[in-house]
């Protein structure tokens, strides 16, 4: 890596560990989810872009089976 | 009903219920590390086989249980799916297995507030860290791996190294241990 990309990447990494450390046990606690739940609506808005005959729910159900097959989740 | 909402609700009923568990995976390592998105809470249950089979008629209205279980990978515990009516959150429950670091960390889970009067249980950091290396070595899962460096590099030196190592010892993890360690150090440069 070049030395200046290193020390830009080494400070954007300090910059994200102060902001955990700073961070509140609810905000730690509650950060997964809500950072998912953002990204879902967005893709449910991209979903209804591509298929506006859809349904609000089955909008959902393709969000659903689009994750399901991206991969299984476990502990 | 949001992922939290409905992860807050079961964790409200099990308290009623005094059902023990804690709060595994991302969850996990989001309070100790850097947090990253999550699809899914990973519980681990106590429970007996006859008090399992009457968890579906306890859950909180929205959920519902997958009639199919399966097993986790790692420990071959019992793996049951809970879905979330209108969302793409999802909650896992896998039971309390027999297996000695499950038992350990199960044992010596902390109680957490999270918010002023309510409290979650989760394993303790350390733990943390051994069941993300154990689980990057066996189920070659990259996040697992990030997890650890992540949680490292927030908890670096408050971290019990030699309770981590005994471990990692009997998993054979040692070597991912090092490397990992070595990715996070750095990061304790600044005091804290």
């Amino acid at each position: 890596m070049q030395p200046d990309i290193e020390g830009d990447a080494r400070f954007a990494d300090m910059a994200k560990i102060r902001q955990a450390r700073a961070m509140s046990p609810a905000e730690k606690f509650l950060a997964g989810a809500q950072l998912f739940e953002e990204a879902c609506q967005w893709t449910l808005a991209g979903i209804a872009a591509r298929f506006p005959h859809l349904t609000e729910t089955q909008r959902m159900e393709k969000l659903v089976s689009d994750l399901e097959s991206s991969g299984r989740h476990t502990q | 009903m949001t992922g939290t909402d409905s992860l807050l609700m079961l964790l409200d009923t099990f308290a009623t219920k005094g059902i023990p568990y804690m709060d595994v995976g991302s969850y996990s390592s989001n309070f100790y590390g850097l947090p990253r998105s999550t699809r899914d809470a990973d519980l681990v249950l106590h429970l007996s086989g006859s008090d399992w089979s009457k968890l579906p008629s306890t859950l909180p209205k929205g959920m519902t249980m997958d009639e199919q279980m399966s097993f986790e990978m790692v420990t071959s515990t019992r793996r049951e799916l809970i879905r979330i009516e209108g969302s793409a959150f999802q909650i896992e429950l896998f039971r309390l297995s027999d297996d000695e670091h499950d038992r350990s960390r199960f044992d010596r889970r902390v109680q957490v507030e999270i918010f002023p009067g309510r409290f979650v249980y989760l394993p303790s950091a350390e733990d943390v860290i051994v069941q993300k290396l154990r689980w990057s070595s066996v189920a070659k899962r990259p996040k697992d791996y990030a997890d650890t460096v992540s949680v490292m590099k927030i908890q670096g030196k408050l971290l019990d190294w030699g309770y981590i190592e005994t471990w990692c010892r009997t998993h054979g993890t040692l070597d991912l241990l090092a490397q990992a360690k070595a990715e996070a150090a750095p990061a304790w440069e600044e005091d804290f």
